[in-house]
Parts: C-alpha cells; sequence; structure tokens
C-alpha cells in the first residue's frame, strides 16, 4: 500500500504509545520512520520489529555514562528510539561512540542526521560491514544495511574523516510498508482508541441525534 | 508587562500572549483580511486565475459527476465532484455517517478518463477509499434539505428564492469534512508547500471549498432545469452571492491548535503584528477613516444578520451587537482624526466593550490596510520540522525559568482538584474520532491523549524540583522520559510566544468551541452558530465573488457580507 509520508508518520506514532512508549518518545518514533521512508528505506518495518520487542520488555534505554561514551552495558539490547533521543538530545563528543547492542539500529539514522545539521558535520556509522553517512544533506549509504533493520548489533558512531561516499539517497515522497508490517503497527495503534459506547458516541463528539436543517 | 507598554522607541508592542492566548478571547475571534479565504481570492484577482468546467455529467436527478478546474499562472487544480442519490434518513454530519449527498477530491492539474474511474471507485467511501499523490484533499457535503428543495422548486418555476429563507439557512450544502495533508493517501503538504499559490496555510481545502460553492450552484440550477426547462431560471448574481458553503465542525479540529503549536503561533503572530502596525499609524487619512466606517457598518449588518438557537452564542450575539453599536457611536470622523487615532480606538475598546467587540475592532482596523498588513500572510506557514528537535544542552534552570514564564497560569492551578481534571481527550476505536469525555466518570484515562500542557507543565515543573539548575535537560530526560512531550513544547513556547494556548484544556467548565471557532476564523468562517459545547456551523465564502466575476470585483470586504 502507497503511504504518504504523514500517514506513516502518525500510523508509527500511534503505534509507538499502543507499545508502551511515552507520548514524547513515540513522537521521536514518528519522525525516526518518516526520515528513513522519505530515503527509501523501510522504517516502518524496523518500527514493527522494535514494538513486538518493546512488547516481550527485552529492550533497554541507554545509560548516562552508555551515551556519553564511558562504557557501561546491560543484558538487553539497546532501543533504537530511546538511544536516537538520546543522542539526539546529548550530541557527540570528538572521540568515536560505541553502542554495545542497538536493536534494529537503521532507526538511529533519523536522529544521528538531526546531529549532523546542528553540529554541521558529516557522521559515520558502522555496523554489520555496512555504513551511513549522515549529513546535513541527508544519508549516503555505504555497503549493505539491510541487517541494520533488525537483530541487535555493535554500532560505532564517528566523525567522517574522508569525502563523503557518493551522493546522498534520493528523497521519496511515499511510503510502502509489507501488509504484515501494517497489521503489526495498526495492531499496536489500536492499543491507544478508547472502546466506544453509545454515551461516549453521543456525547463524546457532541452531536444530537439528528444534523438536518 | 511592559513590552505591552511599547519598547523604547515608542512603538505600541504586538498584544502580549498572556491576553490573547485566553480560551474566552480566541473564542470570540473573527475573520480578518489575513483569514485564508480572502488570501485565496486575493490570490485569484491578483494573478487573474482562470476557470473551466471541463465536464458536468449529472442527469435530471442528481446523480452524476462534474469537474471545475482552476488556472494559475503555473499550474492548475480540479475539483472532481460526484453527486449522489442520498435518502433523507441517511444524511449525518456525523464523521462516523457513511454516505453524502456529494464526495470531492482536488486534482493535482486535470484528471484523464482513468483518473476519474479510479476516483469514482475510491472518492465516495470517503474514509474508506483510498486517494494518491494526485490527489490534494478529500471531502463531502450534505444538502440543507430544507432550502436545497426551496431553491430548486423556486427556479423551476421561474422564480427567486425567498430571501428570508435563504438568510435563515445560508447554504445549500454544507460541507462535514475537508482532509487535505496526506489524509487517506492525498499528497503531503511538503509536496506542494514550494508552489506559491500553497504558501500559505490551508490554500488547498479553501479552493476545494470555493469550487465546491461553484458546484453546488451550478447543481441548483441545472436541477432547476432539468425540472422543468420552460419555466426555469438563472439565480440572481447578488442573491446567489450570498450563498455560502455551510460547514459542520465538530471536535475533530480543536486538537489541530494544540498539535501545531508553531503554526499556532504564526496565525496569531501575524495578526498580532497586523494590529501593532495599524496602532502605530500616527494618524489616518479621511479616506481610510471612510473605508473604516464603512466596513464597520457592514459588521453591524451581519451581526444583525447573524442568528443562533445556542443560549451561549445568543449571549455573545447580544454583546457583540452592543459592543458594535458603542463603537460606532465612538468611532467619529472627529475623534479619528486626531493622533495615534487606531491606538486611541483599540485602547477605549479595552476598556469599554467585551471580548467580541475588542476583536471584532481588531479585524475592522485591519480593513482599511492591505498595504501595510497583507504580506504577513506570507508569515503564517510553518516549518515544524525545525522545532522538532529537543535541546538537550539547555540547562535545566533555563527550563524552570520557562515554566515559569509561559505556563504561570498552569502552576495556581490545583491540579488536585476534580474540577481541573474533570475531562480527557481521547480517540475513540469507532472511526478514530477524537472525543472529549468526563475522566472520573468514564473509562478512557488509559487512552488519553497528549492535550492537556497545562496539567503536562505542572507535573514536568514537579519533577524538576529536585533537578540542580545547572543539569542539561538531556540529562533529566534520560531519566524521565515521560516528560518529553511537554519539554518539546515548552522549548517551542519559549522561542513562539503565541505557540501555547494559556488556559486549561481540560478544566470541567472548558468550551471546545472556542478553540473551534479560533481556527474557523483563521480559515475566514462566518456567522458561527454552535449547535453544543463541542460542534459548531459556520459558513464560508458567504458573500464572495464566484469565478466569473473575479475580474472585475474590487469589494475587499466582501466577508462581511454586501453593502447596503
Amino acid at each position: 500500500m502507497s503511504l504518504s509520508l504523514n500517514e506513516v508518520e502518525s500510523l508509527s506514532r500511534k503505534a509507538a504509545r499502543g507499545a508502551g512508549l511515552s507520548w514524547g518518545m513515540a513522537e521521536e518514533a514518528g519522525r525516526a520512520v518518516r526520515w528513513l521512508e522519505a530515503g527509501g528505506i523501510g522504517g516502518a518495518d524496523a518500527l514493527a520489529s522494535v514494538l513486538l520487542r518493546h512488547d516481550d520488555k527485552s529492550l533497554r534505554a541507554p545509560g548516562l555514562s552508555e551515551i556519553r561514551g564511558q562504557g557501561g552495558a546491560g543484558d538487553l539490547p539497546l532501543c533504537p528510539i530511546a538511544t536516537g533521543a538520546a543522542l539526539s538530545d546529548f550530541g557527540l563528543g570528538e572521540n568515536t561512540l560505541t553502542l554495545d547492542a542497538v536493536f534494529a539500529p537503521i532507526l538511529l539514522a533519523g536522529p544521528l542526521a538531526r546531529v549532523a545539521g546542528r553540529m554541521g558535520a558529516e557522521l559515520e556509522a558502522l555496523c554489520k560491514g555496512g555504513a551511513l553517512c549522515l549529513s546535513p544533506e541527508g544519508m549516503a549509504i555505504c555497503g549493505d544495511v539491510s541487517p541494520w533493520l533488525e537483530g541487535a548489533a555493535i554500532v560505532e558512531i564517528r566523525r567522517l574523516t574522508g569525502d563523503v561516499p557518493g551522493a546522498p539517497n534520493a528523497r521519496r515522497t511515499r511510503a510502502h510498508p509489507a501488509p504484515a508490517v501494517l497489521d503489526i503497527l495498526n495492531g499496536f495503534a489500536a492499543r491507544t482508541y478508547a472502546p466506544a459506547t453509545e454515551a461516549s458516541r453521543l456525547a463524546g463528539a457532541g452531536a444530537g441525534p439528528s444534523d438536518n436543517d | 508587562m511592559i513590552a505591552a507598554m511599547g519598547d523604547d522607541s515608542g512603538r505600541i508592542a504586538p498584544r502580549p500572549p498572556q491576553r490573547v492566548m485566553r480560551l474566552a478571547r480566541m473564542g470570540a475571534a473573527h475573520q480578518t483580511r489575513l483569514s485564508f479565504m480572502r488570501i485565496l481570492l486575493r490570490r485569484m484577482m491578483r494573478d487573474n486565475w482562470r476557470f473551466e468546467r471541463p465536464v458536468f455529467d449529472i442527469g435530471a436527478d442528481g446523480v452524476g459527476h462534474a469537474v471545475y478546474t482552476a488556472y494559475g499562472p503555473e499550474r492548475c487544480y480540479s475539483l472532481v465532484a460526484f453527486a449522489h442519490d442520498l435518502p433523507d434518513e441517511a444524511r449525518s454530519d456525523r464523521v462516523i455517517a457513511e454516505a453524502w449527498d456529494a464526495t470531492f477530491t482536488l486534482f493535482d492539474g486535470l484528471p484523464d478518463d482513468a483518473d476519474i474511474e479510479r476516483l469514482r471507485a475510491n472518492v465516495p467511501l470517503q474514509e474508506a477509499g483510498r486517494i494518491t499523490q494526485s490527489e490534494l484533499s478529500l471531502s463531502r457535503a450534505n444538502r440543507s434539505t430544507r432550502l436545497f428543495a426551496h431553491v430548486v422548486e423556486r427556479l423551476s418555476q421561474g422564480l427567486q428564492p425567498d430571501a428570508e429563507m435563504v438568510a435563515a439557512v445560508g447554504y445549500l450544502m454544507r460541507t462535514t469534512a475537508v482532509y487535505g495533508s496526506g489524509k487517506f493517501g492525498a499528497a503531503d503538504r511538503e509536496c506542494i508547500a514550494r508552489r506559491a499559490e500553497f504558501s500559505a496555510p490551508f490554500q488547498v481545502e479553501m479552493l476545494s471549498v470555493y469550487l465546491t460553492r461553484c458546484f453546488v450552484m451550478d447543481l441548483v440550477e441545472h436541477l432547476a432545469r432539468a425540472r422543468a426547462p420552460q419555466s426555469a431560471v438563472r439565480m440572481d448574481p447578488a442573491i446567489k452571492r450570498s450563498f455560502s458553503i455551510g460547514n459542520s465542525t465538530g471536535l475533530g479540529m480543536a486538537p489541530f491548535l494544540v498539535n501545531h503549536p508553531r503554526l499556532l503561533n504564526n496565525w496569531i503572530a501575524a495578526r498580532e503584528e497586523a494590529l501593532a502596525r495599524v496602532r502605530n499609524l500616527p494618524q489616518a487619512t479621511e479616506a481610510e477613516v471612510a473605508v473604516f466606517r464603512a466596513v464597520l457598518r457592514r459588521a453591524i449588518e451581519n451581526a444583525g444578520l447573524w442568528t443562533s438557537q445556542h443560549p451561549l452564542q445568543i449571549e455573545k450575539l447580544d454583546a457583540l451587537r452592543g459592543d458594535l453599536s458603542r463603537l460606532s457611536a465612538h468611532a467619529t470622523p472627529e475623534r479619528l482624526a486626531q493622533k495615534r487615532p487606531w491606538d486611541a480606538l483599540y485602547r477605549w475598546a479595552e476598556d469599554h466593550l467585551g471580548f467580541e467587540g475588542q476583536e471584532q475592532l481588531v479585524a475592522l482596523l485591519l480593513e482599511p490596510y492591505g498595504d501595510l498588513v497583507d504580506d504577513l500572510g506570507e508569515t503564517m506557514s510553518a516549518d515544524e520540522e525545525e522545532c522538532f528537535a529537543i535541546n538537550g544542552a539547555m540547562p535545566v534552570g533555563r527550563l524552570k525559568q520557562i515554566l515559569g514564564d509561559v505556563y504561570d497560569w498552569a502552576g495556581q492551578i490545583d491540579w488536585s482538584s476534580r474540577a481541573a481534571n474533570a475531562r480527557a481527550w481521547y480517540v475513540s476505536q469507532e472511526k478514530l474520532e477524537p472525543r472529549l469525555g468526563e475522566r472520573f466518570d468514564e473509562p478512557i484515562e488509559d487512552y488519553e491523549q497528549p492535550l492537556a500542557p497545562g496539567r503536562d507543565a505542572a507535573r514536568l515543573s514537579a519533577a524538576l524540583s529536585g533537578w540542580d539548575d545547572d543539569r542539561p535537560v538531556a540529562e533529566f530526560l534520560l531519566a524521565s522520559p515521560e516528560h518529553r512531550h511537554i519539554v518539546r513544547r515548552a522549548q517551542i513556547a519559549a522561542r513562539f510566544r503565541y505557540a501555547e494556548i494559556r488556559d486549561n484544556t481540560i478544566d470541567h467548565a472548558m468550551l471546545p468551541i472556542d478553540m473551534l471557532r479560533c481556527k474557523l476564523a483563521f480559515f475566514g468562517a462566518g456567522r458561527f452558530d454552535p449547535r453544543s459545547d463541542r460542534w459548531v456551523r459556520i459558513n464560508m465564502f458567504a458573500g464572495a465573488p464566484f469565478p466569473e466575476e473575479l475580474a472585475d470585483w474590487t469589494d475587499e470586504a466582501w466577508a462581511y457580507g454586501a453593502e447596503q
């Protein structure tokens, strides 16, 4: 199905909230997915697998020392939404930041592009043999980043020292998530909807039984 | 409050947000020169837009489709209208309706036959169908049963419609939803935002409604002719112009203002800057005073014709009429010949008129000064992406200061009281419609939407109290992700002074129609007629020239109704 980017963002935000993320964090999820889909990468797929892990409580948020590059780790993989939000909030220092086991690390791309924009610099994220170059202009991909959409892996983030490897991804204006992905996201989103009652149907929206003149 | 008094240069500053962003005042907003319908019409007149009706394939039974195409300087847009045969008992304005008298989409360009067939399979279904990036809006409308039948009947008999009946209802069809911006598969706003004709907010939706009005007027004339080809007449142009497109707006619109803080800021800031520019004028020419007094007379007429059954609105209308009559007596040419006349008049109004009169005056003061204020229409859109990122480096002390400045009113509310927390905004499972419920009487709290910034700011304030002022906000958010939403809002509100409504949006006495009216006034709507505390009927484009009249049209103040 062809979705507008507004639709995929809004669905992602609701789904993230339905999976138990705070509203502010759910907004980050929506934005991260939109950013990826606009770059032609299946951000909605990645979010669906993240939310399923959230449902199992098998992801965690990063600690202060981890985000500052001072080590520390936990038993569970890092949630890419919480990690992306923390990277966006804290920014990056001069040294390479190594994060142990980030789940679906592709979702870090949007927040890192934001950090790159703020620094006016190019950043490089390395994982599973692929690399993403994130600049204020967008994202360039080196190698295969498809494994970044699922599973957990170590991610290294640093300033890019050489040239930007290739042109940024072409921007897309639509998203095409697979039906199974939409089902997962719609399922989580449905948890944010209150079951209707006849009372709420009338009182909640405020209309009387007849609208005719 | 120093800022409100003027800066060092003696310039009168825009009104402060503490005064402007209160729901009672927002609920007294009126259309102005900067309303989106008026921006659209000014552009179409200035750029000599051309209009065609390439298809009008509608039978004597009123069923079929039509295409209306508007040609701007670079691009064209087509309203594709589907007319249906809807039994009276199936007609409902609720979002939960499943059939309508007519359904529409605004197509980007000129649709071919394949487009029409694709749209015919989807547009009549509305929310249950899918449109594509070639479509910019999706909407539907229902007939005003009584007036529609009357107008067809009279025209078919060779007579014009009864003036009193026309005035009592004001429209032949009312839209019950106009969706844009990527809804149901339509093109995202980003796809068209750089086009000059859509740079101001809601121009797609306004163009769609404007063309819908053309379609509806053609439809009644067509049905009259089909009924009695020998005797039927066309409608008198002046009567035709008095028809609006009605609109029935429910709660769905209210959260919009809270969900788009920077956009709300830009709308309000444009109007407030326009007012400040006029108040700063050292004097007014006789011609400017004449324009003001003429539009004031029309506003008085308009207030006289504006009716409502709702007790709250009846009270407001009485207040408006009283205010306008005092204003008219006070705003004499002699008084307006003095120094800084408009500022003096505005300050007099603050002391002597209610919110209805004050806000009507704000609109009237802009009328003589298109050259001075119309450029502000270009500032009313917003890049919301730009303010999404949280500034994590901000010290906690600065965030506390923002909470004190922007949300001081929330700190004075007793949030442990039931009255202050009485309501919760939620989305219903059925039709995904935003609703407002009673928190303590209904099982809705678990589904609450983040639409209570005042309460959330008070909670944030409490959570921050144990934090050292020097630590960065990023550390606080890592420890307390549940406050992320309100921290983002607070940082936006600190940069954009009109971004936040300064009232409790979940209070037991809160009136959602105040939020609706503010938004609809910026659209350019008139004759607000609330049917409850949470939905409102309005008129759109009443008095506006039709496409064939645009070339010679000179009356900028059409939105106040015909000159008497």
